[in-house]
């Protein structure tokens, strides 16, 4: 059963390293990846471009992506002001659909 | 990162600077839009800029007050005294924020209590009367870019009125390695967003697989719809310090429908990126409009903008100052190695050499002259922070002063400018203290109410002279030489003759001050003291002339660099001693019979003039040999003349200043010391502390 992943505080690119080298082996080794999102509290730049690397791969079928717990306020808005989300969502198995379908639309 | 931070920390100060500066002359025409923009601008670089690089805490205060500023652009908020009182505080506090990464809780109060003071402010002078929620800026209400609280649509910032001049096109295109340099491209978008009504389209077309993605780098690029009252400019700002692989292109068209500019940003440059390439979006019909309106005119930019950031790039370059200090050690040495070979070159008496090793000495001459003058800074922005400290002085001590500037292209050499500040401070603060009376006292007088402290810098040969000058109460000369008798800086006796300049010289003597009481300004007797030390460890002097009743006036001479002068090279015994040739009046002969001795002391008529002299074989080695001919250079010092007896005069050198080891640090009267060409070395004196200790020990003969 694969490792639930939990997200804390910012994920930015300073903590990205270790998040997502966790993230590689849980996928290397299920194909499949858990994220905990109820104590993640903001994302940078390149924590959304993770989320979207990641999106991508669920989308093409290569990845078993599950998103879990509430979303912050913060996580929301600023994904939304990125151009990825259109409306604000608040929890995980929503992120995961709105990012689906951002990824579906733009490689249509 | 730490590059990046670094500068931005340049520029924040630079930028600061500038704000002091503009302040202060808006407080002298607060109508003035042109100032009122310049000041908008500056903040509002500040704060995207500090956002950009997580400075977190200045990016929020900045953008308070810079919603502050917007309003007095756009004549909602009228600007007045307290207004530029309250903003020169809200820029110290800026500083103290940039000064320290770690904000301590009394620097947030601080902070807070700032912005308190503009909210009441705003509140009640906003034009038209009680300023209501959508027209006056949003000081304390508005969330500003905390690394995990953005502005939005949803904290009401956007505006949601259809009032817009423009609408533009932001195409961003973030380089791979923008994240390694520390920027968060989404700060950068939340910016431009907070600029107007927008939509966000964002481009993963580049987007790796999970097998090749690195988390390091960015894929990313956005296209920003904005509908706007800014222009192209402020948008530019908003990316003014991005790094410059990445792309930004920004078309902006007049809601008229008259396009006004479609430009390409200075120096992220892009040649072809077009706007049916972008990624389907819901305002594609805007894009397609645009397009077609802006089509011939991006052609007709299109060479330009190529153009445009190579010309700016081409004309300064920012470059670091101990980068240009290394330099100036290396060519330095290059002037010690070319007098070595000019040296041997004459040894050896070979012609071919004695040609290359001219040909080397032109070459270094003027390497070392552009080198020189890369290091000379014009005095403006040191004179530029003495007007609000004499507003704030004038202000704290209820006098009017008008503070007034000449000059302030002049340039010096870094090094002493840097130096400068403080006894420049020391002086200013005198004379605002001290000087210039109270407006009842300057009235009863038959002055103005308000007094005129004067700061003036000029060229004088190798010096610049550096006059501060007031039309206050002038040095009043009874009670200065009270003071020094009874400070036992004086005997009763010595006053009788004493010329005026041996009596203003007293007020530098530690511990000296006429004032009647110590404030928080002057008073303590240490600033005079401290201005001639600072000011002859610069190997200048300080002149006085005053007049009682109509002002004074301190002149401070200083040589233009500090690290290679023009050096008269002198032998005195089996040494060599240089002096510097800008503080060399003559060299002459004279015979005993032109010596005549008073009190211990020699003196020599020189053209009309009763000169003190000493003879340095005598006072360095005791040795007492006197010549029919003996040989003395004149010098002046201040506006004194001195003259110093030597074996031999060997001629002028340019001398590469090289400073003493710590096991001399103590010795006063030589101020460095020089390599030679046959790698000897010399000594170079200080004239003045040479010629304060021989009179101090009464050796003057």
């Amino acid at each position: 059963m694969a490792k639930k992943i939990v997200l804390q505080g910012k994920v930015s690119i300073d903590a990205l390293e270790n998040i997502f080298n966790e993230i590689k082996t849980e996928i290397y080794a299920e194909k499949k990846v858990v994220l905990d999102c109820s104590s993640m509290s903001a994302v940078d730049t390149a924590g959304m471009q993770m989320f979207l690397v990641l999106a991508k791969e669920a989308f093409l079928g290569n990845i078993d992506l599950i998103i879990e717990g509430q979303i912050a306020k913060n996580v929301s808005n600023r994904m939304m002001q990125l151009g990825i989300l259109s409306s604000m969502v608040s929890d995980g198995g929503t992120l995961k659909t709105a990012l689906l379908s951002f990824i579906e639309e733009k490689t249509k | 990162m730490e590059n990046f931070k670094q500068a931005f920390y340049e520029e924040a100060t630079e930028l600061l600077e500038q704000l002091e500066g503009r302040l202060l002359d808006l407080e002298q025409n607060p109508t003035d839009t042109d100032t009122i923009g310049a000041v908008f601008r500056i903040m509002h670089t500040i704060k995207g800029a500090a956002a950009m690089f997580g400075f977190t805490n200045i990016s929020k205060f900045t953008h308070e007050i810079e919603n502050v500023m917007e309003s007095v652009r756009d004549g909602k908020v009228l600007v007045d005294n307290e207004l530029i009182t309250l903003t020169l505080k809200a820029r110290d506090n800026i500083n103290i924020l940039l000064d320290n990464e770690e904000i301590t809780p009394e620097m947030e109060a601080t902070g807070n209590n700032i912005l308190d003071l503009f909210r009441d402010y705003v509140k009640r002078f906003t034009v038209g009367g009680e300023s209501s929620s959508s027209e006056t800026p949003s000081v304390g209400e508005v969330v500003v870019a905390d690394e995990d609280v953005m502005l939005s649509s949803e904290d009401g910032d956007i505006s949601d009125t259809d009032d817009f001049n423009s609408k533009m096109v932001v195409k961003f295109e973030a380089s791979n390695e923008i994240f390694l340099n520390g920027t968060n491209p989404v700060l950068l978008i939340e910016e431009v967003c907070d600029m107007g009504d927008n939509s966000v389209d964002l481009d993963i077309s580049k987007l790796p697989s999970l097998d090749d993605y690195q988390i390091e780098l960015c894929y990313l690029s956005w296209t920003i719809q904005l509908l706007t009252n800014k222009t192209s400019k402020d948008v530019k700002e908003v990316f003014i310090f991005l790094d410059e692989t990445s792309k930004i292109e920004i078309s902006e068209q007049k809601l008229s429908n008259e396009i006004s500019a479609t430009e390409v940003s200075s120096s992220p440059v892009v040649a072809s990126a077009s706007v049916e390439n972008n990624s389907p979006s819901t305002s594609q019909a805007v894009v397609e409009q645009k397009k077609q309106d802006t089509a011939p005119k991006e052609e007709a930019k299109a060479p330009i903008s190529s153009a445009k950031p190579k010309d700016l790039s081409s004309q300064t370059i920012r470059v670091a100052s101990d980068k240009l200090d290394k330099l100036f050690d290396l060519v330095g040495e290059l002037v010690t190695f070319n007098a070595r070979l000019s040296q041997t070159s004459v040894e050896l008496n070979n012609t071919n050499l004695i040609t290359l090793a001219e040909q080397s000495d032109r070459l270094i001459s003027e390497i070392r002259s552009i080198s020189m003058s890369m290091r000379m800074l014009p005095i403006g922005s040191t004179f530029s922070k003495f007007q609000r400290l004499v507003r704030d002085l004038s202000g704290q001590l209820g006098k009017s002063i008008e503070i007034e500037t000449e000059g302030a292209d002049t340039e010096l050499d870094k090094t002493v400018i840097d130096r400068l500040s403080d006894p420049l401070v020391h002086m200013i603060r005198n004379s605002v203290d001290h000087g210039i009376e109270m407006p009842d006292v300057r009235e009863a007088s038959g002055k103005s109410r308000t007094g005129i402290v004067k700061l003036s810098a000029e060229h004088k040969g190798s010096f610049v002279n550096i006059t501060i000058s007031d039309d206050g109460a002038g040095l009043n000369k009874g009670r200065i030489l009270k003071k020094a008798v009874d400070n036992g800086i004086l005997k009763e006796e010595q006053i009788p003759h004493m010329p005026d300049s041996e009596i203003f010289d007293l007020i530098f003597a530690p511990g000296f001050s006429t004032a009647a009481a110590v404030t928080d300004v002057s008073g303590r007797g240490v600033g005079m003291d401290v201005v001639r030390k600072e000011i002859s460890a610069l190997g200048g002097s300080v002149i006085i002339k005053s007049e009682e009743g109509k002002g004074s006036q301190f002149i401070l001479k200083l040589p233009l660099t500090l690290a290679i002068i023009e050096g008269l090279l002198t032998k005195v015994g089996n040494n060599f001693y240089i002096l510097p040739l800008v503080s060399v009046e003559e060299c002459s002969m004279f015979t005993l019979s032109d010596v005549e001795e008073e009190n211990n002391t020699s003196f020599l008529n020189w053209r009309d003039t009763i000169v003190p002299f000493v003879n340095l074989k005598d006072y360095f080695y005791g040795v007492n040999e006197n010549t029919s001919n003996e040989q003395i250079v004149i010098v002046r010092d201040g506006d004194k003349h001195m003259g110093f007896v030597v074996d031999k005069v060997v001629g002028n050198m340019q001398t590469v200043i090289k400073p003493l080891g710590k096991l001399f640090r103590n010795v006063e009267m030589i101020s460095g010391a020089t390599i030679m060409g046959d790698g000897t070395m010399a000594l170079i004196l200080d004239l003045h502390k040479l010629a304060e200790n021989i009179s101090k020990n009464d050796k003057l003969r």
